[in-house]
């Protein structure tokens, strides 16, 4: 369990970038995530000409889902709320 | 960050030039239908922006009014949907606005709801999340920024 544990702290790393705070041993981490999460996120973009801000930023929500499948690859769909204007159902696929 | 057994995984943005952070849950086993929320109520607490015109008298954060709210909403097995919702928008406290309107849900565990928040038109997409405990919504009207968490009672 802990093993599998620290793989997908690894496995999350690879996915969204962040600065690695722990090692793993298992041979392939990527393995660890193998199926499809639903995810929220919130926070301040410096995009977009013309939408509403604060200050600089230009605040965002998104939903989506993500679909893993155990090698690294990734696809998946989200919505955009970015400064009120909605953009919709935007796929993508990691490679 | 892994946390709650391992049945959520936090993580920041690591993109240039804005900041975000949010959670990954698993999603519920597909295929979902109305079943999956048929007869279920959730509670949320949530904040928001909104964008509004001038004039309307509210402190503002940048071009926004800020908002949070905390309520209650049940699906029911006809396809629609009830509830309360219990708003402070801008400072002002407004408690039991009734909810009532329509929801559907995709095969994929995804849907939406169509409906009335005190009569002011309201609509989120959704994503249902394992055994349909959670769902995520985000609101999808022009001049809203919200988005939040159902968690089933």
């Amino acid at each position: 369990m802990k093993a599998s544990i620290i793989c997908t702290v690894v496995g999350a790393v690879i996915v969204f970038g962040l600065v690695p705070q722990a090692k793993s041993d298992c041979t392939n981490p990527n393995s660890i995530l193998n199926g499809t999460y639903g995810w929220q996120t919130e926070g301040l973009g410096s995009g977009g000409a013309n939408n509403p801000r604060i200050g600089g930023y230009i605040p965002f929500v998104q939903n989506g889902h993500h679909t893993f499948d155990g090698n690294g690859t990734f696809t998946g769909a989200h919505d955009t709320n970015l400064g009120g204007v909605l953009i919709p159902h935007a796929d993508f696929r990691h490679l | 960050m892994i946390t709650s057994g391992g049945q959520e995984i936090k993580f920041v943005s690591a993109s240039t030039g804005g900041v975000g952070f949010g959670t990954l849950r698993p999603v519920a086993a597909a295929p979902c239908s109305t079943a999956t929320l048929s007869g279920n109520a959730y509670g949320y607490s949530s904040h928001g922006l909104v964008g509004a015109g001038p004039g309307n008298g509210y402190p503002r954060v940048g071009g926004f009014i800020p908002f949070t709210d905390a309520g209650q909403i049940t699906f029911a097995a006809d396809g629609s949907v009830s509830g309360t919702d219990n708003q402070n928008f801008g400072g002002v406290v407004t408690p039991g606005l009734p909810i009532a309107g329509t929801y559907t849900v995709n095969s994929d565990c995804t849907g939406s709801t169509t409906m009335t928040i005190a009569g002011v038109d309201q609509s989120w997409n959704l994503v249902i999340l394992q055994g349909a405990e959670q769902i995520n919504f985000l609101a999808t009207p022009s001049g809203v920024v919200w988005g939040g968490t159902l968690t089933k009672e």
